[in-house]
């Protein structure tokens, strides 16, 4: 399993937090994205335990994942 | 240089921030308050404001925001953010700087409140009579973020 969150509209569009199952090899940024709708790379930063993360990052089980739509600021 | 910052899940007191912000020693308080305005851009009535932020990440940029005060010959500075619902004209931010000169005060409120309109991690939604909307930074934050990207004066 893998927690995934999602912040602002995505959160408000999607959920707040989902837990997902995941191969013991776990699977990359780039494939998780492909799970939901609107997770456009260009726009949305991954965060997996509160690091920015590239595409190709895995995942593994018990990570925590972020999904940030762009910041409004404060 | 001190360093306060605290994210506030409910209502603060802007005059109770600056009474308690410690500035023995200074010549100098410059102090913000920003408040959630009556309208939006385009003139319709906000019901209010709605501030997400990430459990751990919106501090850690409060702190960084705050650090990065220390480039002017500032003593302290002090952040203190809203999240959550706001209703219409509360206090969002409160930034406060204290130094030995007026100068240094004046520049690191300006320059730490032109960061959080763009650096800070939070997303915001303005629930308007019309309907919400969530905000992105304008060009023109960015432009006033971008201001302080020149080499520190001498």
């Amino acid at each position: 399993m893998a927690k995934i969150a999602f912040y602002g509209k995505l959160a408000e569009r999607i959920v707040r937090e989902i837990e997902i199952d995941l191969p013991a090899a776990g699977c990359t940024i780039a494939a998780l994205r492909t799970r939901f709708e609107g997770l456009d790379r260009a726009t949305v930063r991954a965060c997996v335990n509160d690091e920015t993360v590239g595409e190709g990052h895995v995942v593994l089980p018990g990570d925590r994942v972020d999904f940030l739509p762009p910041l409004s600021g404060g | 240089m001190r360093i306060e910052t605290r994210l506030a899940h409910e209502a603060f007191q802007p005059e109770r921030e600056l009474a308690g912000f410690s500035t023995e020693g200074a010549g100098a308080v410059v102090s913000f308050t920003g408040l959630t305005r009556a309208e939006t851009l385009e003139g319709a009535a906000v019901v209010g404001l709605y501030l997400d932020h990430h459990p751990r990440l919106t501090e850690q940029s409060l702190r960084d925001i705050a650090a990065s005060a220390a480039r002017f010959c500032v003593d302290a500075v002090r952040i203190v953010h809203r999240c959550g619902a706001i209703g219409p004209s509360e206090a969002i931010v409160f930034v406060a700087a204290a130094a030995r000169h007026r100068r240094a005060a004046f520049d690191a409120v300006d320059c730490l409140m032109d960061a959080l309109k763009t650096d800070a991690v939070f997303w915001k939604r303005e629930d308007g009579v019309d309907g919400a909307r969530w905000i992105e930074p304008t060009e023109a934050d960015r432009a006033d973020r971008a201001r302080w990207s020149e080499p520190c004066p001498d």
